[in-house]
């Protein structure tokens, strides 16, 4: 272990005594926020439901009772947010670790668009109608999207800055959303199903869907963590990096796949969900520093806790009606990614 | 496939004489159509020309008994058609289509009976891009019928310039199947025709009623429920003309249903699943799927606690096929094809309502 | 970096030969330009459904003449809808041109940066939840469009407005806005959110007089007042510094800019939709045809008509269905703008 220190924190003594105290108090208030949010996901809802039918709706659930089987939904639905805020969390915080982007998010980087376009042809040309079947679509667009995306971000002598990266994707999500609107305008039944799939929400599957794709998701953190290490050598630069015997292609590879798994599979299950994977690497970073094998624990922990808040306020404004969680995000998470950009210097992006 | 593309310059070609005694007519009296009109739809005129009718943007007169008829948007050419007048133009459909010809298959039956298939079938007009004006004017009609439809006032004004245009009466896609009969009828000038007809197509309701006597007084609410997010309950209003044709049929909208309607002037609301036990009031739920939709809906934890669902009573439409077409867009030729079909199922699902 | 977009500043160039060849390159470009603007109308009016000759429109149009099926389909139908593709082009064209040109990065146009997506969603909303139509869209959109190119411009301003930070929080205001679009497409009935979508994608079939009246009026005003306010433009791009030194107040003149540019694209927006990569592409292609002879709006606008003239031509006689205008410039767009991206993140984000 104190062969490899590549991380910059380790510099000095009394910081690192500090750092590692911030830490674990950041981690503990994270995991206790966790618990609250997951509470408040089972408790809350557009129904609203006594405590006593909380616990029993958790616990034994008399499923006749429509106040326990509501709960019981929430069971679900707070396991997929809880899989997929953690997904977003660990995709984002891989993406701007590999890509040393600050500004890294499946939704702005088009990653979403790509998988979109899938969906619909998939609709319009395959016949699907259920979610299981949209899985692999969404999963294929997504990995392209990605590829081409970073592909074009990153041509060029100064690699993949925040703006080129942005830009790349916001350009690709417009070029791909032309092509969605083609086959949408003259197939109007196609329309009717698609709107809706296009707005990301967790209320969608059942535990056996959530089942199904869970693999992809472990496989992907599994992945994500493995090149913790390396990612903190990436942050000093690629020659630095290889001087201190990373082989930084292989990381970026590895974490490239971590990311298409993760973000692919959560736009696959809860549809196109934006800012999560953005703003919680941010979060974590106050607490944990630049370190990866901090920052992508905490970026787990947290984005699940923010996926299940936003859901939570999705289902209580607008009762008896449900906002979905993507729409709650967008408009939750553009001020924090605005603050983000007004804080930053502007030669940083 | 597409006659479409092959109706322009046939019908230019024939219609270059209409033209031309048209633009007379303009000018001087219309003596040429009177001589003609009798003989081209072979009905009497059952109504002294000019005929006012009343829409939201104004006043639509039409002035002798149009011979060519254009329709614009879903629907409106099946009256023309129950009529007896085949029209020279109607819109080319995509949705619920079942062979991809753009036609619907009561549509074309009719048009079949009327001898205006094949060659003569009518210019479909490609709505894509909205109303595509320069095709509905290169059809030379006498009039252009939109009561069920959703024109815009520009929409209007510039086909009121190619034809006098029915519009509809209150707000955009809220025409009933029988107002759009009578009022796509009465600028016809066949207006007592057109009543006959709702009355034939009523009595034919009633007929095919009676053979089913668990569906009448029945309370319903009809969904969309996407099978890929059952979390939400799209609810259609009692404003939506599909949810009117169940009125139609004997139906009674649920108390749930109207109260969660409130006075919205949209087509459809939203219901979260969690207040599924809100439509528990409902005798028959309508909604859209396929032979799995049921099994799916009664497994739902929380969608198969509303007692329609859990004892089967459930009326599941096929999506995006003809059946579903008919009904969610009824019109006086779409539910003499139904109906027998569409009742049975109110009927299997109306048995299981102890 | 910037020398290539700025036009023949004076004393720049001391060899005159090469003032006289760029001024020569630039006539010609421009006079090619006006000549296919020219035709594509030309072919606009004459061609449909039922093929008029140019003699046929130019008495319907100029002399207004009664010509029996002419003076309905050129003069209602085409005439107008014409006239608004080359408006609402010129305008999306110099809109385009001047956000690419000031914040130095051909990307940075206002359908990719949340201007466009605050007049549509504004748009979308009033037409699917408040059952809005024909003029009341239009001014929503317009009114919605400059306060939100107002926001962003106001949330970029920290010490002064840098380029590279209102591109990125206008794509973070317009990722916003486009989930705004989304909510109000769900909660809408399909006809609706069919004719939200036709509008959302730009569509000339709504084109009639009685929109083109105030577009036209609007454009006369802003055109001259952006040519004017643009001679600021190569200044500016010599960085903030050289231009206070040269007696220019960057922010404010940059402003003034970001106002014209933006209140040009709002209006055409209101009147036709986000026409999709028009405002983004007639900059680009402008450029190319210039090669560096001289200043990049007035021909970008004229690009900019090239495109929604031609795209509504081939979209709605040359493809199966009858496909609004955004269609074809999308989907001819699309492998464009992706070509550029590569090409232009290769040389160093270069127009």
């Amino acid at each position: 272990m104190t062969l490899l220190h590549p991380t910059p924190t380790a510099s000095s003594g009394g910081r690192s005594a500090s750092l590692r105290r911030r830490r674990t108090v950041g981690l503990t208030v994270a995991v206790a926020g966790l618990a609250l949010a997951v509470l408040a996901s089972l408790a809350f809802g557009t129904r609203v439901v006594g405590w006593q039918d909380v616990v029993a709706g958790v616990l034994h659930p008399d499923t006749d009772v429509i106040a326990q089987a509501a709960v019981q939904s929430r069971v679900a639905r707070t396991v997929l947010g809880l899989l997929v805020g953690a997904a977003l969390g660990l995709a984002g915080a891989v993406m701007q670790g590999l890509t040393r982007n600050p500004l890294a998010d499946p939704l702005l980087l088009g990653v979403s668009s790509g998988a979109s376009l899938f969906v619909v042809m998939g609709i319009a040309w395959l016949g699907l109608s259920t979610l299981t079947q949209y899985v692999w679509l969404a999963f294929a667009g997504a990995a392209a999207a990605s590829a081409l995306v970073y592909g074009i971000g990153s041509l060029g002598r100064e690699g993949a800055t925040p703006l080129k990266l942005a830009l790349a994707g916001a350009a690709t999500s417009a070029a791909l959303s032309s092509a969605v609107s083609m086959v949408l305008l003259s197939r109007t039944d196609v329309f009717d199903t698609f709107r809706f799939w296009q707005v990301g929400s967790i209320g969608r599957a059942d535990l056996a869907d959530v089942a199904q794709v869970a693999p992809f998701l472990l496989v992907g953190a599994v992945l994500a963590v493995g090149c913790a290490r390396g990612m903190d050598a990436l942050a000093l630069g690629d020659e630095l990096a290889t001087g201190l015997g990373q082989r930084t292609l292989v990381v970026r590879l590895v974490g490239a796949l971590a990311v298409v798994l993760l973000c692919g599979t959560a736009v696959a299950i809860a549809g196109p969900i934006g800012f999560v994977g953005l703003v919680i690497p941010h979060l974590a970073r106050a607490f944990t520093g630049p370190s990866h094998r901090w920052l992508l624990p905490y970026s787990a922990v947290l984005g699940a806790a923010l996926l299940l808040l936003a859901d939570v306020v999705g289902r209580v404004v607008a009762r008896p009606q449900e906002i979905e969680v993507g729409i709650v995000t967008a408009v939750l998470g553009a001020p924090v990614f605005i603050a983000i950009i007004r804080r930053r210097q502007v030669r940083e992006l | 496939m597409r006659p479409a593309h092959l109706r322009p310059l046939r019908a230019a070609a024939a219609v270059a004489v209409v033209g031309l005694t048209l633009t007379a007519c303009a000018s001087q009296s219309g003596t040429t159509t009177d001589a003609t009109e009798d003989a081209a739809t072979g009905a009497p005129a059952s109504a002294t020309f000019p005929i006012t009718i009343a829409n939201t943007f104004g006043e639509t007169t039409v002035e002798a008994q149009p011979e060519r008829v254009a329709t614009v948007n879903w629907g409106n050419h099946d009256v023309p058609i129950a009529l007896g007048v085949a029209p020279v133009g109607i819109q080319l459909t995509t949705y619920g289509d079942d062979d991809g010809d753009g036609v619907l298959p009561w549509t074309f039956a009719g048009l079949e009976a009327l001898d205006a298939t094949g060659d003569a079938l009518p210019v479909l007009f490609d709505e894509t891009d909205g109303i595509p004006f320069e095709q509905v004017a290169n059809t030379e009609p006498d009039v252009v019928l939109a009561a069920y439809s959703g024109l815009t006032e520009e929409d209007w004004t510039t086909l009121s310039e190619i034809a006098p245009t029915v519009s509809y009466p209150e707000f955009a896609w809220g025409t009933s199947w029988k107002d759009m009969a009578l009022i796509d009828g009465e600028a016809l000038g066949l207006k007592s025709e057109a009543q006959a007809l709702v009355d034939d197509v009523v009595a034919q309701i009633d007929e095919a009623l009676a053979e089913r006597p668990d569906v009448e007084g029945k309370t319903v609410a009809y969904t969309w429920i996407d099978p890929a997010d059952p979390s939400t309950i799209g609810v259609y209003t009692p404003l939506d003309a599909r949810v009117q044709l169940l009125s139609d049929l004997g139906l009674v909208d649920a108390p749930s249903v109207v109260e969660l309607a409130g006075d919205t002037d949209q087509f459809y609301v939203n219901l979260s699943a969690e207040e599924a036990d809100t439509l528990a009031d409902v005798d028959v739920l309508v909604t859209y799927g396929d032979d799995t939709t049921l099994e799916t809906l009664q497994a739902d934890p929380l969608i198969g606690k509303i007692p329609a669902v859990e004892r089967g009573s459930v009326v599941v439409v096929p999506n995006a096929e003809p059946i579903s077409a008919a009904t969610s867009g009824p019109t006086v030729l779409s539910i003499p094809w139904v109906l027998e079909d569409y009742l049975d199922l109110f009927q299997a699902a109306a048995e299981q309502v102890g | 970096m910037s020398a290539a977009l700025a036009p023949a500043a004076p004393a720049a160039s001391p060899v005159a030969a090469g003032r006289r060849r760029r001024a020569r390159r630039r006539r010609l470009v421009v006079t090619g330009l006006v000549m296919t603007v020219l035709a594509l109308v030309v072919v606009g009016l004459c061609v449909g459904e039922r093929l008029y000759s140019p003699v046929d429109a130019v008495r319907v149009l100029l002399l207004g003449e009664q010509v029996p099926g002419a003076s309905f389909t050129i003069g209602t139908l085409r005439g107008p809808r014409v006239l608004t593709g080359l408006l609402a082009g010129v305008a999306f064209g110099m809109g385009g041109a001047v956000f690419q040109t000031m914040l130095r990065n051909p990307l940075a146009s206002p359908d990719i940066i949340g201007v466009s997506a605050g007049a549509s969603a504004a748009a979308v909303v009033a037409i699917t939840l408040l059952g809005a139509s024909g003029s009341g869209v239009s001014v929503v959109a317009v009114v919605s469009g400059l306060l939100v190119a107002g926001l962003i411009y106001a949330l970029s301003w920290r010490r002064g407005v840098q380029g590279a930070r209102l591109v990125l929080i206008g794509i973070a205001v317009g990722a916003m806005l486009e989930s705004v679009i989304s909510y109000a497409m769900t909660r809408a009935g399909i006809y609706d959110a069919n004719e939200a979508l036709r509008w959302l994608t730009g569509s000339l079939n709504s084109a009639f007089w009685a929109d083109l009246g105030p577009l036209a009026a609007a454009m006369a005003v802003l055109v001259p007042l952006l040519l004017v306010v643009a001679r600021r433009l190569p200044v500016l791009q010599l960085g903030d510094e050289a231009a206070a030194g040269l007696g220019v107040r960057p922010d404010r003149a940059r402003l003034a800019l970001l106002l014209v540019a933006v209140a040009l694209v709002s209006v055409g927006t209101a009147t036709t939709g986000p026409i999709a990569f028009v405002a983004f592409l007639s900059g680009p292609i402008a450029h190319r045809l210039l090669r560096g002879a001289g200043g990049l709006l007035v021909p970008a606008g004229l690009v900019g008509a090239v495109l929604v003239l031609a795209g509504d031509l081939v979209g709605q006689h040359l493809l199966v269905a009858r496909f609004p205008v955004g269609v074809v410039t999308g989907v001819l767009g699309a492998p464009y703008l992706l070509w550029l991206l590569a090409r232009t993140n290769r040389s160093g984000g270069r127009l």
